[in-house]
């Protein structure tokens, strides 16, 4: 694994981690064996996330009935409240979390938001990425 | 409302994957030699150097020791301009006050070039002078150089005005409000011994 906040590294075993829902309840976001799995580490103030945004969107829609999706938000510089009305204004549908114990960012060893992890079937991290051009199409169809 | 990536887009383009995901060397920069070493502990004496640094009027020698009398927080990161180390900086700069207040030296400090340093703190502001580890030889000593790799870990050292390490943090989460929670608390206290 990488050190220090590089990122989780491409290979290893993704963790399970507990964070919240945007009505507070604790949640634990589990890869499942069999299913691929899409994680974003995000925030609201985040201009790559922002731009992202579409893409994430579009990957939900296309692949959303084959894929575990979960937005993480970080719990930095940005409240609850505010992450659940960006839910709301921008009308996300998949599923959004907080990370309000910093345990999942620390799980994933997350440097930077807009950080995506793709999972494959067997639980283990296939891609990992930052920044607003990902391919997350590719990335997924590497995992189906 | 504190906004990450203040610097242009293609600068970020390059360097947050560089952050996350570069192996080897790093161009112009070469691999440390030093195996890795264990970290100083807390309430053993921090191990002093002297490395030139650069904050928004130029630069300048900083020695560790010439500190004493001084909380100091050295605070160590991969990468100039890559986005956790920007996210972490700006924070620092922005909430200085709240996070540091008064009586404190804030030292940020990486493998990177000097004049890397003097851009980084003339474009960012930063109200703190950025320490340039030529070699990653005082990475090494806090134990804070990534194996095989030329950058630092992400770590932070709360130092007491009589130069011992009263808290360290060996994996500082950039991304995570606690860290920086732990960090004011850890630096309040520090000022009170």
């Amino acid at each position: 694994m990488a050190q220090s906040g590089e990122g989780i590294a491409v290979g290893t075993a993704a963790p399970a981690v507990t964070v919240a829902d945007i009505s507070g309840k604790a949640v634990r976001v589990t890869p499942t064996i069999g299913r691929p799995m899409l994680i974003e580490f995000w925030a609201t103030w985040c201009e790559f996330c922002e731009r992202l945004e579409p893409t994430m969107k579009a990957t939900y829609n296309k692949y959303g009935d084959k894929v575990q999706f979960a937005a993480i938000a970080v719990n930095v510089n940005q409240s609850p409240r505010r992450v659940a009305k960006h839910v709301k204004d921008r009308s996300l549908k998949y599923p959004v979390y907080y990370d309000n114990t910093g345990k999942a960012t620390d799980a994933y060893d997350v440097a930077a938001t807009s950080f995506v992890v793709v999972i494959d079937r067997k639980g283990k991290v296939a891609y990992t990425g930052v920044g607003d051009k990902q391919d997350l199409d590719a990335a997924i169809r590497g995992v189906l | 409302m504190l906004k990450m990536m203040k610097f242009p887009a293609i600068a970020m383009l390059i360097a947050a994957p560089f952050c996350l995901q570069a192996q080897g060397s790093m161009a112009g920069m070469t691999m440390p030699a030093a195996t890795a070493t264990a970290a100083p502990e807390v309430g053993t004496m921090a191990p002093d150097f002297t490395a030139q640094g650069a904050d928004q009027s130029g630069t300048h020698a900083v020695s560790l020791s010439s500190l004493r009398g001084h909380v100091v927080v050295l605070a160590f990161y991969p990468a100039d301009r890559s986005s956790g180390c920007t996210h972490e900086l700006n924070k620092f700069r922005d909430e200085y006050s709240k996070i540091f207040g008064s009586d404190v030296t804030v030292l940020p400090i990486s493998l990177d070039s000097l004049q890397s340093h003097v851009s980084w703190a003339h474009d960012s502001k930063f109200p703190f002078t950025l320490v340039a580890d030529n070699g990653g030889k005082i990475a090494t000593t806090y134990g804070s150089l990534m194996s095989g790799r030329p950058y630092a870990s992400r770590t932070v050292f709360v130092i007491g005005k009589d130069g011992k390490i009263l808290s360290r943090n060996m994996k500082f989460g950039a991304l995570d409000q606690h860290a920086y929670d732990d960090l004011t608390a850890a630096v309040a206290k520090a000022k009170t011994e």
